[in-house]
């Protein structure tokens, strides 16, 4: 299963048509700016998971000059050249259900829980060895 | 409105970068050097002329606190340590600050302690405040490196040191010396006064709490002027304050404006109203858990500051305010509190440990109006037995939500005792 491409932060997910059940496992890194968006908001979205039940562990989020999955996210690719109308208009019209489930879908692939905080923290540490986008989106100190 | 210009806080909702560099780009840290210069005596001058009013919830002047450090050291470091342990339920403007604006913070943590003669301060953060330490941690990290703060601060001279220690969840750690006691790594237990902290505080040094709104707004201060900061507000409620509004209205936020201002022109302009418009309205509490509830006739003509809300007998607190429509339950909405203020006593003192508890079980009759009316006056009298009676202001805080209950609603509690003895219930208290 290809979960990320290199270049962006992207969980895997596929969300493009799909409803809050969107299936995990396919990427959007060459998808539309509206794919991209949405699939590195549930990374980061996913990361905060991960760091607010990990902290006590010595995982955090990695710095940024933003706070908040969305507007880190749209800061970033910003940054990286997108529009920023066009992005100010995806997050007006997104469902944030569909994020959740990206996540609940990142959480039932990986078997962890924020139930079981030891579970969620062994998950974070491999997608940090990995260098993956959640992991790459995490920091220790 | 307030001007954009005259706000303190400039990336309130964390919209802009909060970077150092973000910070500088909006006008902080500039010229933090030059104010160094201008020496101690002098910044707590600018500070008490000012009239900048403690913004934790007691409303104690802020320069007068900083004056009350020793001059000259006997020996012992001074210290000042930054109350961040922001717990009170529907106050949550402190969080905004750190997590958004940090740099406010640093710099004033810098210019408080060199005016108090302290070369480490300490921020004690709340447990639950993760993303927040993320993001002040990060901004301490860039300051250390640009040489804003550590050795030779911002190049004035000052060795600086700034620690942020993180807390473990407990409500009672936000009361100072419980803080204290608590970052000196003890049970987060208050500690008799005196001696004040000035005297003795952090490892039996001199040392002065202050709440993260006040520092963070002294360099800005101290750079616009204590003339131009006292020109807001009325005589004695100086200043532009973070504030907050939780519950029924339209559109729940925290935002800076002037102190002073009507109450329905605040929840109007920052809330959108009320929920179902002014007239649904049926009370207040006007700035955290432990301010006494106030009706909505009593809000027509309300000013939003300190000495208003005392002249009527509640306080103004954090000024962050629970607004509460028709269709709350009143009685159960203060039972509510009760709980919260008895899972939090500490339980060093009598009237405390066993006062809350005693008057959240009578509270439970009165939710379900099993108890008699007579038990309405004993509740009164038990809180007047509890506040005024501990070490700390818990038991106050306790207290006054229950009395201020019986003051305004005893009505309401009085018909729910009858309709349930004439088997009447409504369907509100029979929830």
């Amino acid at each position: 299963m290809m979960r990320f491409l290199p270049a962006y932060p992207f969980v895997a997910l596929a969300l493009t048509a799909c409803g809050p059940s969107a299936s995990v496992g396919t990427t959007a890194a060459s998808g539309s700016l509206k794919d991209r968006w949405e699939a590195r908001v549930a990374t980061q979205t996913i990361a905060e998971r991960i760091a607010d039940n990990c902290y006590g562990e010595g995982i955090y989020l990695a710095s940024s000059p933003y706070g908040g999955a969305v507007n880190r996210v749209t800061e970033q690719m910003v940054a990286e050249g997108e529009d920023r109308a066009a992005l100010d208009a995806l997050f007006m019209t997104h469902d944030f259900d569909r994020t959740m489930a990206a996540v609940d879908a990142w959480m039932a692939r990986t078997g962890a829980s924020p139930a079981q905080p030891a579970t969620l923290c062994a998950a974070a540490r491999q997608e940090m060895a990995e260098g993956s986008p959640v992991g790459q989106a995490l920091r220790t100190m | 409105m307030l001007k954009d210009e005259d706000r303190i806080f400039t990336n309130l909702y964390g919209m802009h970068d909060r970077t150092l560099a973000g910070a500088k780009k909006r006008g902080h840290w500039d010229g933090t050097a030059g104010i160094l210069e201008k020496g101690r005596e002098w910044i707590v001058d600018e500070m008490k002329a000012s009239g900048l009013r403690g913004r934790g919830g007691a409303g104690f002047p802020t320069g007068l606190k900083w004056s009350f450090m020793p001059k000259e050291s006997d020996g012992r470091p001074h210290y000042l340590v930054i109350n961040a342990d922001e717990s009170e339920p529907a106050t949550c403007k402190d969080r905004e600050i750190m997590r958004h604006d940090p740099h406010t913070l640093i710099e004033g943590a810098l210019i408080a302690s060199f005016a108090m003669g302290a070369h480490a301060s300490y921020i004690y953060i709340r447990g639950e405040y993760i993303r927040e330490k993320e993001a002040l941690q990060a901004a301490i990290d860039e300051c250390y490196d640009a040489g804003l703060i550590g050795k030779n601060a911002c190049g004035s001279g000052w060795d600086f040191d700034l620690y942020l220690h993180h807390g473990a969840g407990a409500y009672i750690c936000g009361e100072e010396t419980a803080l204290i006691e608590s970052l000196e790594g003890k049970k987060g237990m208050p500690r008799m006064k005196p001696p004040f902290p000035a005297g003795a505080g952090l490892y039996g040094c001199p040392t002065t709490v202050n709440n993260v709104e006040s520092i963070a707004v002294c360099p800005t201060i101290l750079r616009r002027g204590a003339s131009w900061f006292s020109g807001f507000g009325r005589k004695n409620n100086s200043g532009t304050k973070l504030m907050g509004l939780t519950g029924h209205v339209n559109t729940p936020c925290v935002f800076e404006d002037e102190l002073s201002l009507p109450v329905r022109e605040l929840i109007e302009k920052h809330g959108g109203g009320i929920r179902g418009g002014w007239d649904n309205l049926k009370a207040i509490i006007p700035g955290g858990a432990s301010c006494p509830i106030l009706p909505k006739d009593k809000l027509e003509d309300a000013i939003f500051d300190f000495d208003w809300m005392r002249e009527n007998r509640s306080s103004f607190g954090t000024g962050c305010m629970i607004v509460m429509d028709n269709s709350v339950d009143v009685v159960k909405a203060v039972w509510r509190l009760s709980k919260f203020f008895k899972h939090e006593s500490c339980g060093q003192c009598t009237p405390c440990r066993e006062g809350t508890g005693w008057m959240m079980r009578v509270m439970d009759r009165l939710v379900s109006g099993e108890a008699e009316v007579e038990e309405i006056d004993m509740l009164l009298d038990v809180t007047k037995q509890v506040e005024g009676h501990t070490i700390c202001a818990l038991g106050d805080a306790a207290a006054w939500p229950i009395q201020g209950l019986i003051r305004h609603f005893r009505e309401e509690i009085e018909d729910r005792i009858k309709a349930k003895k004439t088997g009447r219930m409504g369907a509100m208290a029979a929830e």
